[in-house]
C-alpha cells in the first residue's frame, strides 16, 4: 500500500554566518527521501530566510514510509566552490502512519551538525496521505503502535496480552568501513547516524509485523538497544511485548469500567488473532533470510565461536545458591494449570511490562538473569544475523528454565543488555519470574466482567503476589517460609527481588529506599579467548558480591523486599564494574528483616572485641535510624499472637531439617537464619539456637569491604528520598513540579596499582558522591523524591569509569491534606491501570467507610485484638494496612478540622488559586512570553515569531497531576557529535553539556512538532563517549527514546475537589 | 582519581540566582564556592566542597553558555536549546544588564571604545569591581548602544523591546546612552557628589524635553517623513539655536532690572536668604543664561553640568540656601519671566527653564 510523502520548508531563523565576508548567508533546503531529493530557491543573504516552499511530494512504499526517514540539509550556496552544509534535521516519519498518532508534523526543528552542533532552526511542514484507507493497515505494519511505556499506556485498555516480540538486524558499522579513511568525520558520522535511524526504522517494521501476525495492534515496553561491536558491526535489537489495546476515549472513560458488559462482547481487533495465534509463523518468524546457503555459513561460524555461558543464579530471595533445576511440584490451583497451558504455546513466556492492570499478576518467585560472554567476530552479511539470534536464543532459554526452576510459567520485567569491550561481548538477560492470571492472554478475556472475577480469586490480591509458587517441598534453593503476615494462609519467602514496579495492590508499610551495591573487580589485560574465559570466571563471584551487598544493605534498611532490581555488569581492558540498583520497601505480607550480627574472629583478641562491638553498635544504630527515616512501623499482628508465631516456627525448622534439597555450597561466614524483628525478641525464646540475625564474619578483607560500604551509604537529606521505580511507596501527593535530568560523570584512575578494596572505595565514592550532588543541585524542590533513578556505567577507556545517571525528580506535599483520600485513589490509577481512575470520585467518597468495615472484620478474624480495642490506633497491619493508616488519618484530620474549621477552608481555597495560576503557567502562550513575542515581531528578525512550547520530559509513564489523553508515536533518537576543537568549547565537560542540552532540545522539539507538550518514560539507552585531548578531539553518542505524549491538568477540567491538590502546590518546578 | 568529566543537564535549566549574581560580579569558580561554602543554609545540606564546586562549575558554564543567548535577549525567548521558564528568563536578562552605579559612574559620558576599554583595569581597581564584571557592563553599554544607534523611534521604548529589559532599566540606559552620545564631561571633581541616578534623571529631562522626539505628535510624523535618526539621542538643533534669543534677558538692562523686581516682590518674607537671592540675582542670573546661549557648541554642551554647578550650584550653596529656598527661587524666576511686556520668548524659555530646574532641584543635595 503505498502512501504520499508531503514536506513544506517554510523558514529559518537563528542561522550561523556563512560568508564572512557579508555577515549573512545564501540558505537553500534540500528535502530527501529514499532516492529522491528536492531543493528550495536560495533565499540570499539572510539569518532568517523565509522559503515558503511549494509542497515536496514524494511518492513512495510505505516500506520505505515506515524504514527512512525524512531527510533535511540546510545549506549555503556558495558561486564558486561547493556548497556547504549547515546542518540536517531527520524527522521520524513512523507517528504519521498511526491513525491515533499525530496527523501533522509541523514546528521548529533544530538544525544539527555533528561537528557544530545545533545552528539555528527550520520550520518544516510533513503530512501523509496513505492510500487505500479501508484496509489501511493489513499489508504492513503501519498503525503498529509502539510504546516505551512499560506498562499499559494510560488512554488504553489491554483486550490481551500477546506477549513476547523480539528481533534485530545487524550492518557494518560504516565508521570502520575501508571509505572512512578517505572522507570527513562529518560524512561518516551522518553515515552512521542515517544507517541507525534506517536499521530501527526496519525493525520497528519488522516487529510490528510480529504483532500482526499475533494478532495483536501495539507493541508495549519497547526496548531498543545498539551495540556498537566495532570491527563487526553493528547490531540494533529490540524486545517488547505485544498487546490488543483498545483506546479509552474520554467519554467511554467513566463508563467502562461500571459497565463492562455494554463493551462489544468480540473486539474486532481480536478476531485476526485466531488464526495466527496457532501459526508457527507467530514466532520468530524470519521472511527475508531463508537462503539455506547462507544459514548453513553461519552455523559453521557458530560453532568456531568462543562462547561461554556463565553458571547465572537465581535471586529469589534468600536463594543465592545454583539454580538447582528442580521442575516445581503439582501444581496448586486449576488456575495455573490453565495459565500454563496457555503460556506454553508461546516459545518465550516473557513479558517487558513492569506494572500490570490489577489481578493481572498471580505469584512472584524472585529473579531469574543470565549471562554469556562471547567471541565477536566480524559479520560477514548484514541479511543473516543468525548467529546473534542464536546466542540471544540460548540466554532465553536458560532464562525460560530458570523460570520453571521456579515453579514459574512466566517471566515479567524481562530486559535484555549487552557490555562490549573489544571482541569480548556480555549478553544479559534479567527478569522476574511469575505465575500470571491467563485471563488476559485469552481471547475477550476481559469481556467477561472482569470485576466478577476478582472476587473468585482464592488469595486477596494484596498479598497473592508474595506468596510461594513453587512448591514448599520442593524448593528450588534454602529458602524460610513463613505463613504470609497478612492472609496467613499461603507461605511467603522472607526476602522477595523482583525486577518489576511495586504492584500497585501491594501493602507496605513506610517508604522506600533506593538501594544500590557496587563493585570493581581487576583484572588482567588479554587478548581473545582467555579474556572472555577470565571474565566469565569473575562473573558469578561478581554477581555473588553484588547480591550480598543488596541483601546486607536491604537488612540494614530493615526492609524485606526490592524492586526494580537492575544488575549491570560493564567489561573494560583491565576490569569489571558491576552495579545492581534497585528499590527496597517493606512488605507488610513479608516478615519483619532480623537484625545484622558482627562476629569477629575465633581469637579472644580484646582490641578485636571491642572493634567488632563498635561496629555492631554502629550497624544497630544505623537500623534504628533508617527504620525511623523510612517510617517502617512493622505491623504487630504476629508480635500478639505468640501461639501462632511458635506454630510456625516448629513448622518451618521441620521443612528446613527435612528439605530433600543439599544446601549449595554456601561460604561459611554467612549464616542466615529465621529473622524477626527486635520487637519480637524478647517474647521468643532464644534457647532455641536459632539466631536471629543476619550474621557477618570480619574475618577477612572482604568482610571488611562488605561493612565499609554497608556504612558509608550516606543516607538522602531530609526532605529527599529516591527509588528507581516508577513511583516512590509511601509518597502520594504530587505536585506539578518535577525536573527530568540526565548527569554523567567520568573518573579517570591515576594509581598504576590498584587493588580491588581501593577501586571498589573509588566507585562508591564516585556514585555517592554523584547522588549527593543531585540532592544538593535539586534541593530547592524539597520535599521530593527522585524516581527512576537509573544508573549506567561504563569503562570506555583503560583508566576511565563513566557513570551516567538520568532521573526524574518530582516535589510532594509534605503535610497530609484531607483530600489526601481521594488523591491516593485517582494516583494509584492514574500510575498503573485505566480501570481504576474511571471511578476516583466513587472511591474517595467511600473509601473511608469500606476501609472501616474491612477493618472490622478483619478485628473479628483475629479474636486476640479484637479484645484490646484500647490499641486499636497502633493499627497498622494486614491487607488493609494502607487503608487503615488513612482512615485514621482520616479521623485524625476530622479532629483536626474540628478544632480549626475555618482554616481548613481557607486553606482549600488558597490551593484553588494556586492551581489556577499554575494551570495559567502552562498555557500556550504564558505571560512574559507575549512580552517578547512583541519585542521579535518589532526588531522584524526571529521570523514565525511564536513561542517555544514547554515540553515536560520524565523516565516516568505517567506525569502528576495530569491526564495524558493522547500518544502520539515513538520518539527514538540516535545522536553523533564530534569536535576537532575540543579546548575550545571548554574541555569534555562543555562539550558533553552543550551535547546533552541539544539532544534534549531536539526531542522537545520534536515532540512540539506532533503536537506535543510531553515525553514520557523517556531514557537515555547509550551514552557512549571517548575522548582524545592530546589531539584535541572528542566524540559522543547518544541514544535516547520515550513516548510523545498530550496532557492536560486534571484542573483544566471541571475542578472535581478531590483531584485539585495534586495539581496545585504549583510550585513551577525547579528552577 | 581526577574527575575527568562532570556534567548535569536538567531538561528545565536548573539556575541558582546566586551563584549567576557571582559570575555577574566576575567571581572565579575556585573564589565563587568559597563565598558559597560559608553562604546560610550551606550546612544543611552538608554539601562539601566538592560538591558545591561541581554544582559551581556546572551552573558557571551553563552560563557562559547562556551568554551568547543574553547579547540578544529576543533570540533568548524562542530558543530551543535551554527550556527557561519565562519569569527566569527575564530574571536572568534583567540582572544580566544590571550594573554597579559605581561603575556607571566611571564611564558614563566616556566615548564607548577600545581605548576606555582599555582603562578598565583603572576602574575596576579604584572601584572594586572585577575586571571581568566591568568588561561585561561595558560591553553591555556598547551593545546597547550600537543596536539603538540604528533604530528610529523613541529610546526607551527601543531598548526595551530589543534588551527585554524593565522599564527602570531601560531609562537606566536610555540614559547611558545619552551621555554617551553627546559626551557630557560627568568625572570632574566638582561633579564627583553626584550619583548616577542624578544624571539618569536629568538625562530623562533633557531627553523628554530638548531632543527632536520631544516635540510632540506633529513634529514626530514631520520626523519620521524625513528620515532623521536619533531623535531621541541628540538635542533639538533649532531650539539650541533659539535659546540664544534668551541672551536679552541679561544685555537688555532694563529687561534684568524689571525681572529682579518682580522676583524679588515675590520672594520678600518667604526666605530667609532673601538678602543673598537679591545680592545675587544678576550674576545667578546671567550664569543660567549664558549657559542657554552656549548650548550651539558641542564643546558647551559637554560642559552642561559642570556650568550648572560652577554657575549656580555652587554660589547658592555657599550662600547656604536651603533646597526649599532654591526650589522657590527658581520658581519665581521662571515664572516671572512671563510677566515681562518685551520678552517675546515664553516658549523656548519655558522649555529651557523647566528642565534646568528639575536638573537642578536633583542636583541641589543639602
Amino acid at each position: 500500500m503505498p502512501g504520499k510523502l508531503k514536506a513544506k520548508i517554510v523558514a529559518g531563523r537563528h542561522l550561523p554566518v556563512m560568508d564572512r565576508a557579508s555577515d549573512l548567508t545564501d540558505a537553500f533546503v534540500e528535502v530527501k527521501f529514499g532516492n529522491t531529493t528536492f531543493k528550495t530557491d536560495v533565499y540570499p543573504k539572510c539569518l532568517n530566510p523565509q522559503w515558503n516552499s511549494e509542497w515536496f511530494k514524494f511518492e513512495v512504499d510505505d516500506e520505505d514510509l515506515q524504514d527512512e526517514p525524512l531527510q533535511i540539509t540546510v545549506l549555503d550556496h556558495d558561486t564558486y566552490s561547493a556548497n556547504d552544509a549547515i546542518g540536517k534535521v531527520y524527522i521520524d516519519i513512523d507517528p504519521l502512519l498511526c491513525s491515533e498518532a499525530a496527523s501533522v508534523i509541523s514546528g521548529w526543528f533544530p538544525i544539527y551538525d555533528t561537528i557544530h552542533g545545533i545552528r539555528g532552526e527550520i520550520n518544516v511542514l510533513v503530512k501523509v496521505d496513505l492510500f487505500n484507507d479501508l484496509n489501511r493497515f493489513r499489508q504492513s505494519s503501519c498503525g503498529v503502535k509502539f510504546f516505551c511505556t512499560t506498562s499499559i499506556p494510560l488512554c488504553y485498555r489491554a483486550a490481551m496480552v500477546h506477549g513476547f516480540v523480539e528481533e534485530l538486524v545487524v550492518n557494518e558499522d560504516p565508521e570502520y568501513q575501508w571509505i572512512d579513511r578517505i572522507r570527513t568525520p562529518r560524512a561518516s558520522n551522518e553515515a552512521r547516524q542515517r544507517l541507525i535511524s534506517l536499521m530501527s526504522g526496519e525493525l520497528q517494521r519488522k516487529i510490528g509485523l510480529k504483532v500482526l501476525e499475533m494478532g495483536g495492534n501495539a507493541v508495549v515496553g519497547y526496548l531498543q538497544c545498539f551495540d556498537l561491536e566495532g570491527e563487526s558491526g553493528i547490531v540494533v535489537r529490540a524486545i517488547g511485548t505485544a498487546c490488543t489495546l483498545d483506546k479509552l476515549s474520554a467519554g467511554a472513560n467513566a463508563n467502562a469500567y461500571t459497565h463492562p458488559n455494554t463493551a462489544p462482547a468480540s473486539n474486532a481487533c481480536n478476531s485476526p488473532s485466531k488464526d495466527s495465534k496457532e501459526s508457527p509463523l507467530a514466532h520468530g518468524c524470519r521472511s527475508t533470510h531463508n537462503s539455506p546457503v547462507h544459514s548453513t555459513c553461519s552455523a559453521q561460524r557458530l560453532s568456531q565461536n568462543f562462547s561461554v555461558s556463565v553458571p547465572t543464579l537465581i535471586f529469589a530471595g534468600m536463594g543465592s545458591g545454583g539454580s538447582v533445576g528442580k521442575e516445581a511440584g503439582p501444581l496448586k490451583m486449576l488456575l495455573r494449570q490453565q495459565t500454563q497451558t496457555a503460556l506454553e504455546q508461546r516459545e518465550f513466556p516473557f513479558f517487558t511490562l513492569t506494572c500490570f492492570p490489577p489481578g493481572f499478576l498471580v505469584h512472584v518467585g524472585g529473579v531469574v538473569s543470565a549471562r554469556s560472554v562471547k567471541l565477536l567476530d566480524r559479520i560477514h552479511n548484514p541479511d543473516e544475523p543468525e548467529t546473534r539470534d542464536a546466542w540471544w536464543e540460548e540466554i532465553r532459554q536458560e532464562i525460560k528454565s530458570h523460570a520453571k526452576a521456579l515453579g514459574c510459567h512466566a517471566v515479567v520485567g524481562y530486559s535484555e543488555s549487552t557490555s562490549i569491550c573489544e571482541e569480548v561481548c556480555i549478553l544479559s538477560a534479567a527478569g522476574t519470574a511469575a505465575i500470571l492470571n491467563p485471563r488476559y492472554m485469552r481471547e475477550g478475556c476481559l469481556d467477561i466482567g472482569s470485576g466478577d472475577h476478582r472476587f473468585d480469586e482464592p488469595s486477596p490480591p494484596s498479598c497473592g503476589f508474595c506468596h510461594i509458587p513453587y512448591d514448599e517441598l520442593n524448593m528450588p534453593f534454602p529458602a524460610q517460609l513463613t505463613y504470609c503476615y497478612q492472609c496467613r494462609r499461603q507461605k511467603v519467602p522472607d526476602v522477595l527481588f523482583t525486577t518489576i514496579d511495586l504492584p500497585t495492590e501491594a501493602a507496605v508499610s513506610g517508604k522506600g529506599c533506593l538501594i544500590q551495591a557496587r563493585l570493581c573487580r581487576l583484572k588482567k589485560k588479554a587478548q581473545g579467548e582467555v579474556n572472555a574465559t577470565s571474565i566469565s570466571n569473575l562473573l558469578p563471584f561478581m554477581e555473588y558480591e553484588l547480591h550480598t551487598q543488596l541483601m546486607n544493605k536491604l537488612k540494614l534498611r530493615s526492609m524485606n523486599a526490592l524492586f526494580g532490581l537492575r544488575i549491570q555488569i560493564s567489561i573494560g581492558e583491565n576490569m569489571l564494574l558491576g552495579l545492581a540498583s534497585a528499590t527496597g520497601v517493606y512488605l507488610s505480607a513479608l516478615p519483619t528483616p532480623g537484625g545484622i550480627q558482627i562476629a569477629g574472629k575465633a581469637s579472644g583478641d580484646l582490641s578485636n572485641e571491642q572493634h567488632v562491638l563498635s561496629i555492631q553498635k554502629r550497624i544497630n544504630d544505623a537500623m534504628a535510624k533508617n527504620k525511623e527515616m523510612y517510617h517502617i512501623n512493622p505491623p504487630k499482628l504476629f508480635a500478639l499472637d505468640p501461639e501462632v508465631f511458635h506454630g510456625i516456627n516448629m513448622e518451618l525448622s521441620e521443612e528446613a531439617a527435612g528439605s530433600p534439597i543439599p544446601e549449595p555450597k554456601q561460604r561459611s561466614r554467612l549464616f542466615r537464619s529465621q529473622s524477626e524483628s527486635s520487637d519480637e525478641l524478647s517474647e521468643l525464646d532464644l534457647s532455641h539456637g536459632k539466631k536471629d540475625a543476619f550474621v557477618l564474619e570480619i574475618d577477612d578483607t572482604d568482610a571488611v569491604e562488605d561493612i565499609h560500604s554497608l556504612l558509608t551509604d550516606a543516607p538522602p537529606p531530609a526532605g529527599f528520598y529516591s527509588c528507581n521505580t516508577e513511583v516512590m511507596p509511601g509518597v502520594y501527593n504530587w505536585t506539578s513540579g518535577l525536573q527530568m535530568f540526565t548527569s554523567v560523570r567520568v573518573l579517570r584512575l591515576s594509581n598504576a596499582n590498584l587493588t580491588n578494596q581501593s577501586l571498589n572505595k573509588i566507585f562508591t565514592d564516585m556514585c555517592e558522591n554523584l547522588l549527593k550532588s543531585l540532592y544538593f543541585k535539586l534541593r530547592s524542590m524539597i520535599p521530593c523524591c527522585l524516581c527512576h533513578v537509573n544508573f549506567t556505567v561504563a569503562v570506555p577507556e583503560d583508566e576511565l569509569i563513566q557513570v551516567a545517571v538520568t532521573a526524574v525528580a518530582m516535589s510532594f506535599d509534605k503535610e497530609p491534606i484531607l483530600e489526601k483520600l481521594g488523591d491516593r485513589a485517582v494516583f494509584k490509577g492514574a500510575g498503573e491501570n485505566e480501570d481504576q481512575l474511571q471511578f476516583p470520585m466513587e472511591l474517595c467518597a467511600e473509601s473511608a467507610s469500606v476501609a472501616i468495615s474491612n477493618l472490622t472484620a478483619k478485628f473479628t478474624g483475629v479474636p486476640e485484638y479484637a479484645g484490646g480495642p484500647s490499641r486499636a490506633t497502633s493499627v497498622d497491619y494486614g491487607s488493609f494496612a494502607d487503608r487503615c493508616s488513612t482512615w485514621l488519618e482520616l479521623i485524625r484530620l476530622k479532629a483536626h478540622t474540628i478544632r480549626r474549621g475555618s482554616v481548613k477552608t481557607s486553606r482549600r481555597t488558597q490551593s484553588l488559586a494556586r492551581s489556577v495560576s499554575s494551570s495559567e503557567r502552562c498555557s500556550p502562550l504564558p505571560e512574559g512570553r507575549s512580552r517578547s513575542l512583541r519585542s521579535t515581531r518589532s526588531s522584524g528578525g526571529g521570523g514565525g515569531g511564536t513561542a517555544v512550547t514547554v515540553v515536560k520530559m520524565t523516565p516516568l509513564s505517567f506525569l502528576p497531576g495530569t491526564r495524558l489523553i493522547k500518544y502520539l508515536g515513538i520518539i527514538n533518537m540516535f545522536f553523533i557529535r564530534e569536535t576537532t576543537s575540543l579546548r575550545e568549547e571548554g574541555g569534555v565537560s562543555g562539550f558533553l553539556h552543550t551535547f546533552i542540552a541539544e539532544v534534549f532540545a531536539m526531542v522537545r522539539a520534536h515532540v512540539a512538532a506532533l503536537g506535543g507538550n510531553a515525553v514520557v518514560s523517556y531514557s537515555m539507552k547509550e551514552c557512549v563517549f571517548m575522548e582524545n585531548p592530546n589531539k584535541n578531539q572528542a566524540q559522543c553518542l547518544i541514544n535516547v527514546s520515550g513516548d510523545a505524549v498530550v496532557f492536560v491538568r486534571d484542573t483544566d477540567q471541571e475542578a472535581t475537589p478531590t483531584l485539585i491538590h495534586t495539581s496545585c502546590g504549583g510550585t513551577d518546578g525547579p528552577t | 582519581m581526577a574527575v575527568e568529566l562532570d556534567v548535569f543537564v536538567g531538561n528545565t535549566t536548573i539556575m541558582d540566582e546566586e551563584v549567576y549574581q557571582l559570575w555577574l560580579d566576575g567571581y572565579t569558580v575556585n573564589d565563587a564556592v568559597k563565598v558559597r561554602m560559608v553562604s546560610e543554609g550551606m550546612e544543611e545540606y552538608e554539601a562539601s566542597a566538592e560538591v558545591v564546586m561541581s554544582d559551581t562549575m556546572d551552573q558557571y558554564r551553563t552560563f557562559q553558555m547562556c551568554e551568547r543567548l543574553l547579547h540578544n535577549p529576543t533570540k533568548l525567548a524562542n530558543q530551543l536549546l535551554f527550556q527557561i521558564p519565562p519569569h527566569r528568563q527575564a530574571m536572568l536578562i534583567e540582572r544580566y544588564y544590571t550594573f554597579d552605579d559605581v561603575f556607571v559612574r566611571e564611564v558614563l559620558g566616556k566615548k564607548l571604545s577600545k581605548g576606555t576599554k582599555k582603562d578598565l583595569d583603572d576602574v575596576s581597581s579604584k572601584t572594586g569591581i572585577t575586571l571581568k564584571s566591568c568588561r561585561r557592563q561595558f560591553d553591555n553599554f556598547k551593545r546597547v548602544f550600537k543596536v539603538v544607534e540604528e533604530l528610529k523611534g523613541p529610546l526607551v521604548e527601543n531598548i526595551r523591546q530589543n534588551f527585554i529589559l524593565s522599564d527602570k532599566l531601560a531609562r537606566d540606559y536610555a540614559a547611558i546612552v545619552f551621555f554617551a552620545n553627546n559626551r557630557f564631561e560627568t568625572g570632574k571633581r566638582k561633579l564627583q557628589y553626584l550619583t548616577f541616578q542624578d544624571f539618569a534623571f536629568c538625562a530623562g529631562q533633557l531627553i523628554k524635553n530638548w531632543t527632536v522626539g520631544a516635540v510632540g505628535e506633529s513634529v514626530f510624523l514631520y520626523v519620521l517623513d524625513n528620515m532623521v535618526e536619533d531623535m531621541d539621542v541628540d538635542l533639538d538643533k533649532e531650539f539650541l539655536q533659539d535659546l540664544k534669543e534668551l541672551k536679552i534677558l541679561i544685555t537688555d538692562k532694563d529687561l534684568l532690572d524689571q525681572h529682579k523686581s518682580l522676583v524679588c516682590t515675590a520672594l520678600r518674607g518667604k526666605t530667609k536668604v532673601y538678602t543673598e537671592m537679591e545680592t545675587n540675582f544678576k550674576n545667578l542670573s546671567r550664569g543660567l543664561v549664558n549657559i542657554a546661549a552656549k548650548l550651539t557648541n558641542t564643546k558647551d554642551v559637554r560642559d552642561f553640568f559642570i556650568d550648572l554647578v560652577e554657575k549656580f550650584i555652587e554660589p547658592c550653596r555657599s550662600d547656604r540656601w536651603a533646597s526649599a529656598d532654591m526650589r522657590l527661587y527658581l520658581t519665581h524666576y521662571t515664572n516671572s519671566a512671563h510677566l515681562l511686556d518685551t520678552f517675546k520668548y515664553q516658549v523656548v524659555w519655558d522649555r529651557y527653564m523647566g528642565v534646568i530646574k528639575s536638573c537642578i532641584f536633583k542636583m541641589y543635595h543639602d
